[in-house]
């Protein structure tokens, strides 16, 4: 495609590009003059990702410098703000278990703007997974979870970057969780739980822990030190999904849970406390306990 | 409490949460012997120790060891795993 040539008198090469700080503010004036050139930001962003060779997500934060927000984020603004809407643009989470929960937490950071996702799941779609997992349908059975939540971001946002790894949480190399800012445990075991939870404390980062069985689910931060997992689980094996099963409401409504709990963690709202949301659909009961 | 010769000397608030109300009332008051322990007292109640996770003793974490004491409250969770 050819380039448009550009309304305005472009910083010639010579321009000192070579700090980052510079860079950021030449970018920044270089998107400005875009917007007020085309009247339309996510033109702007488009023009400015093919000029500059940048991210979508890159060009979206910069946007929130100037205060202007592409149409798709109008509505997280009055909650989110400028500045939050840009963190989550410059966040790289990790979803570990692309099943019944993590299928609503990648939809839903993804929707958010969250920069970078990387989906962490071994597993293909079965026909057991369709009552709940938002992700499983009749054209994705026997497809791997990780390809199909790529596919379905790539047509929700186009600005986040979502990285598969298709392979079990154990078998992670360390480099994966390079610049991995938060960890979302979607996982369906105990033993893997508490390997993630050591992964947390290896590289520093927390974790929003999710778990549900039947009416009943619970959601916790866990700060890295804090062992939350090893003081919930003790040395058990199972949990009381094994008899309840996990019905669609209870997934949807704990992946929701987790996911404010985690944009809280990103955008530095979330005191450090170790506790955990039990939540009980059937008695409509909720307990928030310290542990 | 002092002791009434009957080995009830103090009571205890039960709360059990999600599964584990199958074994009771969601909200209960007990009256057990000086000297029960967490474990004993899931004995009485018939709650097998594996269905339990948290266990609170006035909204803290406790082991099956730990003696109960009169006015107490204690808060059972099971565990929760699925994803």
């Amino acid at each position: 495609m050819m380039e448009k040539p550009w309304p305005f008198s472009r910083p010639s090469q010579e321009d000192d590009l070579s700090t980052v700080a510079d860079r950021d503010e030449y970018l920044t004036q270089f998107l400005k003059r875009l917007i007020e050139d085309t009247g339309e930001v996510e033109k702007a962003i488009e023009s400015l990702v093919a000029a500059q060779g940048i991210p979508k997500r890159i060009a979206e934060s910069i946007a929130c410098d100037l205060g202007i927000l592409p149409k798709r984020y109008k509505l997280n603004a009055g909650t989110l703000g400028f500045e939050g809407q840009k963190r989550l643009l410059c966040s790289q989470v990790m979803i570990v278990g692309l099943g019944g929960l993590g299928g609503h937490v990648v939809e839903q950071l993804v929707r958010c703007g969250t920069g970078i996702v990387i989906g962490v799941d071994a597993d293909r779609f079965d026909e057991t997974n369709l009552n709940r997992q938002l992700y499983a349908d009749l054209n994705s059975i026997g497809r791997r979870k990780t390809e199909v939540a790529e596919d379905r971001v790539a047509t929700i946002n186009d600005a986040v970057e979502f990285r598969s790894l298709a392979c079990k949480v154990e078998d992670l190399e360390d480099k994966a969780y390079e610049g991995v800012d938060l960890i979302f445990d979607c996982l369906d075991s105990i033993p893997s739980r508490l390997y993630l939870q050591h992964v947390g404390e290896r590289f520093a980062v927390p974790l929003i822990h999710g778990a549900i069985g039947g009416w009943y689910g619970q959601v916790a931060v866990v700060w890295p030190g804090s062992q939350l997992l090893s003081n919930i689980y003790g040395g058990g094996q199972q949990g009381i999904e094994k008899d309840l099963g996990n019905p669609p409401f209870t997934p949807a409504f704990v992946a929701t849970l987790m996911v404010t709990e985690g944009i809280k963690v990103l955008l530095g709202l979330k005191q450090k406390e170790n506790g955990l949301f039990f939540v009980d659909l059937l008695n409509n009961q909720w307990e928030y306990v310290t542990l | 409490m002092a002791g009434n010769g009957y080995g009830v000397d103090m009571k205890v608030e039960i709360r059990l949460f999600a599964s584990l109300r199958k074994y009771g009332l969601p909200q209960e008051e007990m009256e057990l012997a000086e000297g029960t322990t967490v474990g004993n007292l899931l004995e009485k109640i018939g709650i097998p120790p594996s269905e339990v996770a948290i266990t609170l003793v006035n909204g803290r974490h406790a082991q099956e060891e730990l003696p109960l004491n009169d006015g107490e409250t204690l808060a059972l969770f099971p565990p929760i795993a699925g994803g």
